[in-house]
C-alpha cells in the first residue's frame, strides 16, 4: 500500500457499494434486494443504535471451525470474540479468526460471476451447472468439516460425480488407522514432541494453548525435537534441533528405550535427548504424552501411539477419536489422482470450491496443464486468484460469516454457522453452488443446512434444538467419540534419507498456507519468531549462513530436484544446522490484494506430502529490503527485562520509588494489568485483537521497514542463553509517573481519574515528545493519514466506540477505555460498583493461554491485585520510577 | 570632524550608494535560489505530512530538532558579543555587534521555525501558547517544550528590540544622509524622530543597557531550556545535569564560528578591512578557542559521567556514540570542534583569514554534527532492545536544512543592503575616546 496515494476508483466504488448496502440492506434478512428503499422509521426490536449485538456463530478455516460471538453494530460485524461456552474456544480465538472480520470488507474480494472473464448472472451459471452432474464431474474442495457440505457432496456422488480433496498442509492432528489422535495437554505433566507444532498457528492452536496453560502459572514440562524453531519449540524447556529426517529415528529411539527394542544408530546428542525424553515419559506414565508432527510418515505415528498406549497415556493425554473432517474417497492421493484423471482427459467438468490448487499444488503435479484438458472448469473462491484465472467460470464465494453453514471444531463439536451480515458483495455460498449442481439453483443455504440437521435430530426435536444450537453457537455433546485405531496397514519405513542439506516446509505463521495472503492485517502481523512482515524468507542456521558468507536479507537460491526458488536469507535461531526452512503462502501471482507478487513461492519445491527434501544452496544476486518490526532480538545484557524464577522462588518486592510530583488520588477504580510471561505462547492473537478492537490501521511494508508500524500492542521476542526464547507482550504501561505526561506541551496526554494514561487525539499537535520520552516506546505516530489511506471499505469493521485517528496525531494502547466506559455505564445503571472481571480488554479476552489479567488495583481482592502481590510480579524498567500499571509475572525455569 | 566622516561615509554608503550592487545581487540570487528550495520543502511537507521525513519510532525527532538546537545556538554569540561585551565596556565589539545581532535575530527565526514545521499538525502550533480560548485548555507547564516556547519567544522579541534600539542613532544618520525621498521617509520613520539631543542620548543609554542586561540572561536561559528538552527525559545520554551548561557552551562556540565566517565575508565584500581589522579576528579567534575548550570539557565529562555512573545503559549509550551506527557524528564533532581549534593557540593562525575562516566553518559543521549525535544517538537505542531502530534523513529533510541556510543568508543579504552594517556612532565614539586619550 502506498500511504499517500489511494485508488480513487476503488474507493469510490466501495463507497457507493457501502452506501447502497447501508441504505437498503441493514434491516433486511433475505437475499432479494428490496425494490423500494424503506426509511428506517420503524426500529427493529432490540436494535438500539450504539449498542452492539452479539451472534453466536463460527469461523471455519482448514476444515475446522472456531466458535465465535460476532459483535455487530447496526448490522455491521466489527469484532469476533471466542465463544466462552464452547469447549475448545472457552472464549479465546487465534489471530486468523481475529482478522476474519476484516476479510468481509476486503476490497480485493471477487464480487461478480465471470464466464471467460465476462460478467454473467447466477441464472447463466445455474443453467450450465444443472447439466454437469454425472460421471465426468469432479468436485475439488479443501478439507471439509461441514456436515451439510459433505451431505451435498455425497448426493452429487450418487449422481456419479466424484469428490476430491486438496489441502496444502496436513491437518493439525495425526491419525492412525482411521482414528485421529487428539492431544489433551491439560492432562499431561510431560510432553515430548517430535516436530509437532502443538502451540503453533493453525486450527488447533487455541485448543492446545488453552490446555497447555496452567492456572496460577506453573509449567508443563515440554521437550521438543524439531528442525526449525516453532512456537512449541520456543515454549520447550529442552529443545533439540535436528533435521526432519531424523525425527523418525528419534521416535524409534524413544520406543526402543522404553520397550527395550533395537536402539537405532544416532548421534550422541540425539541419543542422549531420546533417553532423557524416554525417561521423562516413563516417569510420568499416564500423565505424559509423546506426539509427532502430523506430516511425518504414518509408521512413526503408529509407533508413537504404541508408546503412548504402553505408558497408559492413550485415552488420557491423547484421545484416539473419530475424525471430525470428512474423509476423501482416495485418501492422501485424492488430489494427485484428480490431476492424473484430468491429464488423461477423463474429467469433463471440474468445480473447484474454496481451494486454490493452481497456486498450492505441490511440485510434480502440474495442475495448470491438466486443467487445460478439462472442457468445463468452474472456480468458486473469495478472491480472483490463480485458479480463478485458469478456469472458464469464476464464482465469488460468500465469506463464511455471510451465509448459513455448519462445521466442526477440532474436538468434533459441531456448530451452526449463522450469517452475521447479508453478503457484502453479490456472493454465493458453497452450499448454493453445490445445490445448483444438484439442479436446485434456487435452494437457500439456510434450508439446506436445516435439512441436514433435521435428518439428524428428527422432525419433532428439530425446531427446539435448532434454536438452542443457534443461541449457544454450538451443538452440545457432539464432540467426536472415541475410536479404536485399526491395526497396522502402513507400509514399512522408507529408507532414511541421505545426508546433506535438507529443506523443510512450514506454513507462514501469519498468513498460513497462503489462504490469508490477501488480508493486510495478517500480512502486517509480525511473525512471532522473526518479526518479519509482508514477506517470507529462506530460514537457515547461523553456522550455515556463516559458511556461505550470507547475512540476513541477502538473496539466496535453493535448488532441489523439484526446482529452484530464490529468496532472502534469514538466520533462524535454533535452526538445525543442515536444514533450510521454506515458508509457504507467498509468491502469490494473483488475488492476494496488496501482497500479490511479494516473496517467493515455496510450493514450487514442496513435495505432495510436505515432507523434507534434499537441496543445494548458493548465494544469489542482490539484497531484499525486509520489513522487520524488531531488528534487535537479543537482550544486549539487559537481563532484567525478562525475569525468571525457579519454581516457588519469589522475586524481591519492588521498592516504592520517590517522586517530586504529588500522588494521584483514586476515589474509584485504578486500573492495572498483569501479564504472565510463563503463560504467553507468543501466538499473536492479542496483537490482532487489539488492532481490530481499536481500529488500528495497517501501514504497508514500506512504512513498516521505516519503523512506523502502528500496533498498539506488540509481542517482543528475545533470544536468550542456551536456546531460551522469551516472548513479552508490551502494551502501554500506563505509568503512574508517566514521562510522556510530563513532556507533552499541550495536555494531550494526561493522567485520567482511574489511573489511565489517556491520549486526547484532538488535542495532540504531534510534537512526539511523549514518544521520545517513553522508555517503553509503546506510542505510535500517524506519520501519514494511515487510516485514510486504507481502502474505504475497511471502515466497515471499525469499532464505532473508538475514534479514528488522523494524520499527525500520536496514539497508543488505552487499556480498551471504551470497554471500561461501557462497563462503568452498565454498573451505574444498576447503581452498583464495578465487579472484578467485568472489564475485559481485547487482548485479555482473546488470549488462549490466559496470560493477561486486568482489573482494579485499588481493590485488594481483584485478580490483578492478587497477581501483583504474587511472588513472580515485577515491573519492567521499574528502576526508572515510572511506576507502570502494567506489570509482568516472571517466567518459571527449573534450576 | 575629520575622523568621523570616513566611518560614516564608509558604512552609510553601503546602504545609500550603488558601489556594491553587482555583488549584492549575486548574493541575493544565490541565497534566493535556496529560499525557493526552502519554500518547496515546506509546501511538500505541509501537503504530505511529516511522514516524508525519515523519522520513525524510536527516532521520532530528526534533522528538524537538530537544526533547531544548532540555529538557536548560533544566535548566542551575537547576543554575547553585543550584550556581555557592552556591559563589560569592551569597545572592540563595536565593529561586530550590529551584524552579529542581525545574525542572532535571523538564526533564532530559523530555530523557531523548525519546531513548528516538525509538528504532526503544524497548523495548531499556537496551542503551545497560553491562548485563552473556549476550550479552556492551557499549555502543560511541566513540559520543557513550553519553557522553550517561552524562552524562544522572549529571546526573539528581546533580540529584535535590542537590535532595533541599538540601531536608532544610525538610522537617523542614514535619514540625514539619504538623497532619495523614499529613503528619507523610510529611515525617518524607523529613526523614531531621533535628533541626537542630550536627553535622547541619556534615555537611549538607559534603555540600551537595560535591554542588554535582559538579553544576557536569555543567553543562559534559552539554551539551558533547549537542553532541558533532552535532560528532562529519562533516556540514557540525555538525562544528565551536565546538559544545560554543555549546551550553552556549545551554543556560544558555534555562534562565534558563524560570526567569524560572516565577519570575513563582510570584510571582503564591502572593503571594511580598516574597521573590521585583524585585531578583531584575533580576538574572535581567542573567543572561539576559549568556548571550544569549554565545549571539550563537556565532551570529556559527558563520557566521564557515563563511565562513572557504572550504569549499563549509560555506558551502552556512550559506546553507541563512539562506536555505534552514528559514530561518524561523534568523531566528526570531536575532530572539528576539538582538534581543529588547537590551531588557534597560534597568533599567526588567528590573524590569517583563510585559516581562521576554515576553522570557523569546520566548527559550525562540527557543532551541527554534535547536535545530530545527541538527538539521534539518544533515540535510536534506548531501554528495550526490542524498540531499537535506525534513522536516515532523506532528501526532504536535507532540503529543508539547506533551505533554512538559504533563508538565513537571504535575510542577511537584505540586512546588509538596507540597514547599517556596523554601529557607526559607537565606532565614532570609540574613535573619539581613543583620540582623546592620545591627545
Amino acid at each position: 500500500m502506498s500511504a499517500t496515494a489511494d485508488g480513487p476508483s476503488r474507493r469510490s466504488f466501495i463507497k457507493g457499494a457501502g452506501a447502497a448496502m447501508a441504505a437498503s440492506r441493514l434491516a433486511a434478512c433475505g437475499d432479494a434486494p428490496p425494490q423500494n428503499v424503506i426509511p428506517y422509521a420503524e426500529q427493529p426490536e432490540d436494535m438500539v443504535p450504539g449498542r452492539p449485538r452479539f451472534y453466536a456463530t463460527a469461523f471455519p478455516y482448514a476444515g475446522f471451525v472456531q466458535a465465535v460471538l460476532a459483535e455487530t453494530h447496526m448490522g455491521r460485524p466489527t469484532k469476533l470474540e471466542g465463544n466462552p461456552d464452547h469447549p475448545v474456544s472457552q472464549g479465546a480465538t487465534d489471530a486468523f479468526t481475529q482478522a476474519a472480520v476484516t476479510e468481509l470488507y476486503n476490497p480485493d474480494r471477487s464480487r461478480t460471476i465471470l464466464r471467460a472473464g465476462a460478467e454473467v448472472g447466477w441464472e447463466d451459471f445455474a443453467d450450465m451447472a444443472a447439466g454437469l452432474a454425472g460421471p465426468g464431474l469432479r468436485i475439488l474442495t479443501g478439507a471439509v468439516g461441514s456436515p451439510t457440505l459433505f451431505r451435498q457432496l455425497q448426493a452429487l456422488g450418487e449422481r456419479g460425480a466424484r469428490w476430491h480433496l486438496h489441502e496444502p498442509w496436513p491437518a493439525p492432528f495425526a491419525s492412525v488407522g482411521g482414528a485421529v489422535l487428539r492431544p489433551r495437554l491439560d492432562r499431561a505433566a510431560v510432553v515430548v514432541s517430535l516436530g509437532d507444532d502443538l502451540l503453533g498457528p493453525g486450527p488447533a492452536q487455541v485448543h492446545n494453548l488453552r490446555n497447555w496453560s496452567v492456572e496460577g502459572g506453573g509449567r508443563r514440562r515440554l521437550m521438543v525435537a524439531e528442525p526449525s524453531l516453532t512456537l512449541t519449540g520456543a515454549a520447550a524447556q529442552s529443545r533439540l534441533a535436528v533435521p526432519e529426517r531424523r525425527l523418525s529415528v528419534l521416535a524409534q529411539a524413544i520406543a526402543a528405550e522404553l520397550d527395550g527394542g533395537n536402539f537405532p544408530e544416532s548421534a550422541p546428542a540425539e541419543a542422549e535427548w531420546a533417553r532423557w525424553a524416554a525417561a521423562a515419559l516413563a516417569a510420568n506414565a499416564g500423565r505424559s504424552l509423546l506426539t509427532a508432527g502430523s506430516g511425518l510418515p504414518s509408521q512413526v505415528h503408529r509407533s508413537v501411539l504404541a508408546v503412548n498406549e504402553a505408558l497408559g497415556n492413550a485415552g488420557r493425554t491423547v484421545l484416539p477419536t473419530e475424525p471430525a473432517l470428512a474423509k476423501a474417497p482416495d485418501g492422501a492421493r485424492s488430489f494427485a489422482m484428480l490431476v492424473e484423471d484430468m491429464a488423461a482427459g477423463a474429467v469433463s467438468a471440474l468445480v473447484v470450491i474454496g481451494a486454490n490448487p493452481a497456486y498450492t499444488s505441490p511440485a510434480g503435479i502440474d495442475f495448470a496443464a491438466a486443467l487445460a484438458r478439462v472442457p468445463v472448469t468452474v472456480h468458486a473462491g473469495l478472491y480472483p486468484d490463480e485458479t480463478a484465472a485458469l478456469c472458464r467460470w469464476h464464482l465469488p464465494l460468500a465469506h463464511p460469516l455471510e451465509d448459513w453453514s455448519d462445521g466442526r471444531a477440532v474436538d468434533g463439536t459441531a456448530s451452526i454457522i449463522q450469517p452475521v451480515i447479508p453478503p457484502v458483495f453479490r456472493t454465493y455460498s458453497a452450499h448454493a453452488i453445490l445445490a445448483a449442481l444438484l439442479g436446485e439453483p434456487a435452494a437457500r443455504p439456510h434450508d439446506i443446512v436445516r435439512d441436514t440437521w433435521r435428518a439428524v435430530w428428527g422432525e419433532d426435536a428439530f425446531a427446539e434444538r435448532w434454536r438452542r444450537s443457534l443461541l449457544a453457537g454450538f451443538i452440545a455433546e457432539t464432540a467426536a467419540g472415541p475410536a479404536r485405531p485399526r491395526p497396522g496397514e502402513e507400509p514399512s519405513a522408507p529408507p532414511p534419507a541421505g545426508d546433506g542439506l535438507e529443506v523443510v516446509f512450514l506454513p507462514d505463521p501469519s498468513i498460513g498456507d497462503g489462504r490469508f495472503a490477501a488480508v493486510p492485517f495478517l500480512q502486517e502481523l509480525p511473525k512471532p519468531l522473526t518479526k518479519l512482515t509482508w514477506d517470507n524468507v529462506i530460514g537457515l542456521s547461523a553456522r550455515l549462513a556463516a559458511r556461505l558468507g550470507i547475512e540476513n536479507g541477502d538473496m539466496i537460491a535453493l535448488s532441489a530436484q523439484t526446482g529452484e526458488v530464490i529468496g532472502p536469507a534469514w538466520v533462524l535461531p535454533g535452526q538445525a544446522e543442515e536444514t533450510v526452512t521454506l515458508f509457504l503462502g507467498y509468491g502469490r501471482r494473483q488475488g492476494a490484494g496488496e501482497a500479490t507478487g511479494r516473496g517467493y513461492d515455496a510450493y514450487r519445491l514442496m513435495p505432495a506430502g510436505g515432507e523434507s527434501i534434499g537441496a543445494t544452496i548458493r548465494k544469489a544476486e542482490g539484497r531484499a529490503r525486509l520489513a522487520v518490526t524488531q531488528p534487535w532480538q537479543t537482550l544486549a545484557g539487559r537481563d532484567d527485562i525478562i525475569r525468571t524464577v525457579a519454581p516457588g522462588e519469589a522475586l524481591p518486592r519492588e521498592p516504592e520509588r520517590p517522586s517530586l510530583y504529588p500522588e494521584w488520588p483514586y476515589p474509584g477504580p485504578a486500573w492495572g494489568m498483569a501479564i504472565d510471561l510463563a503463560a504467553c505462547g507468543g501466538c499473536n492473537a492479542c496483537v490482532v485483537a487489539c488492532q481490530i478492537e481499536n481500529s488500528v490501521p495497517y501501514v504497508g511494508p514500506e512504512q513498516v521497514a521505516m519503523g512506523r508500524e502502528m500496533h498498539w500492542l506488540r509481542v517482543d521476542v528475545y533470544y536468550g542463553d542456551r536456546g531460551a526464547v522469551h516472548f513479552q507482550p508490551i502494551p502501554c504501561m500506563h505509568c503512574e509517573k508517566a514521562p510522556c505526561e510530563m513532556g507533552c506541551p499541550v495536555n494531550a496526554t494526561v493522567h485520567g481519574p482511574e489511573g489511565l494514561n489517556q491520549m486526547i487525539y484532538n488535542r495532540c499537535i504531534g510534537t512526539r515528545t511523549c514518544s521520545s520520552y517513553c522508555p517503553y516506546k509503546v506510542r505510535r505516530f500517524n506519520f501519514f493519514d494511515y487510516a485514510g489511506a486504507m481502502p474505504a471499505a475497511y471502515s466497515g469493521y471499525r469499532n464505532p466506540d473508538v475514534t479514528v485517528r488522523g494524520r499527525g496525531v500520536m496514539e497508543k494502547c488505552t487499556y480498551c477505555t471504551q470497554r471500561i466506559a461501557q462497563a462503568r455505564i452498565e454498573a451505574r445503571k444498576e447503581d452498583r460498583p464495578l465487579r472484578d472481571g467485568e472489564v475485559v480488554t481485547a487482548c485479555q479476552q482473546v488470549c488462549p493461554s490466559r496470560a493477561i489479567v486486568f482489573g482494579d488495583l485499588a481493590d485488594p481482592d481483584s485478580a490483578v491485585s492478587r497477581a501483583r502481590r504474587g511472588p513472580r510480579n515485577y515491573l519492567l524498567l521499574g528502576e526508572l520510577g515510572t511506576r507502570p500499571r502494567t506489570s509482568y509475572l516472571a517466567k518459571i525455569e527449573e534450576g | 570632524m575629520g575622523i568621523y566622516q570616513p566611518i560614516t561615509e564608509q558604512v552609510a554608503d553601503i546602504t545609500l550608494q550603488r558601489r556594491f550592487r553587482f555583488r549584492w545581487w549575486l548574493a541575493l540570487l544565490a541565497s534566493g535560489a535556496l529560499v525557493l528550495v526552502f519554500i518547496a520543502a515546506v509546501l511538500w511537507l505541509f501537503a504530505a505530512g511529516v511522514g516524508i521525513w525519515g523519522i520513525n519510532v524510536p527516532v521520532n525527532w530528526g534533522l528538524a530538532i537538530v537544526n533547531t538546537v544548532w540555529w538557536v545556538g548560533i544566535g548566542h554569540a551575537g547576543t554575547l558579543i553585543s550584550a556581555l561585551l557592552l556591559i563589560m565596556s569592551q569597545t572592540w565589539r563595536n565593529a561586530l555587534n550590529r551584524f552579529a545581532e542581525a545574525m542572532t535575530l535571523f538564526a533564532v527565526l530559523m530555530a523557531a521555525m523548525f519546531p513548528i514545521l516538525h509538528l504532526g499538525r503544524p497548523e495548531l502550533f499556537y496551542w503551545m501558547f497560553p491562548v485563552p480560548s473556549t476550550m479552556g485548555v492551557w499549555p502543560q507547564f511541566r513540559s520543557p517544550l513550553i519553557w522553550d516556547v517561552t524562552s524562544f519567544l522572549s529571546y526573539l522579541i528581546a533580540s529584535l528590540v535590542f537590535w532595533y534600539v541599538g540601531m536608532i542613532p544610525d538610522l537617523a544618520t542614514l535619514r540625514d544622509r539619504a538623497r532619495r525621498r523614499w529613503q528619507r521617509r523610510a529611515y525617518g520613520v524607523l529613526a523614531l524622530g531621533w535628533r541626537g539631543s542630550a536627553m535622547h542620548w541619556a534615555r537611549w543609554r538607559q534603555a540600551y543597557f537595560a535591554i542588554a542586561a535582559i538579553v544576557f540572561v536569555l543567553v543562559i536561559s534559552v539554551h539551558s531550556g533547549v537542553a532541558m528538552l533532552f535532560a528532562a527525559s529519562t533516556l540514557p545520554g540525555w538525562h544528565t545535569t551536565l546538559l544545560p551548561p554543555f549546551f550553552v557552551f556549545g551554543a556560544v562556540f558555534s555562534g562565534f564560528a558563524v560570526v567569524i565566517v560572516l565577519a570575513v565575508v563582510i570584510r571582503a565584500a564591502f572593503g571594511l578591512h580598516n574597521l573590521l581589522t585583524r585585531d578583531h579576528l584575533d580576538l574572535l579567534g581567542r573567543m572561539l578557542l576559549t568556548t571550544g575548550l569549554l565545549t571539550a570539557y563537556g565532551y570529556l565529562f559527558e563520557a566521564f559521567h557515563a563511565w562513572f555512573s557504572g550504569e549499563l545503559r549509560e555506558i551502552a549509550t556512550l559506546r553507541d556514540q563512539m562506536a555505534g551506527q552514528y559514530a561518524w557524528s561523534y568523531w566528526g564533532a570531536v575532530a572539528m570542534n576539538f582538534a581543529t581549534i588547537q590551531l588557534l593557540w597560534w597568533r599567526r593562525a588567528r590573524r590569517s583569514v583563510p585559516v581562521l575562516a576554515t576553522v570557523a566553518i569546520l566548527v559550525a559543521i562540527g557543532m551541527w554534527l554534535e547536535r545530530y549525535m545527541i538527538v539521534v544517538t539518544g533515540l535510536y537505542k534506548d531501554f528495550l532492545p526490542s524498540s531499537w531502530g535506525a534513522y536516515q534523513a532523506p532528501v526532504s529533510e536535507w532540503a529543508l536544512f539547506a533551505g533554512s541556510i538559504g533563508l538565513f543568508a537571504f535575510l542577511f543579504v537584505l540586512f546588509a543592503r538596507f540597514l547599517p552594517l556596523m554601529s557607526m556612532f559607537e565606532l565614532k565614539e570609540a574613535a573619539a575616546e581613543e583620540k582623546g586619550e592620545h591627545g
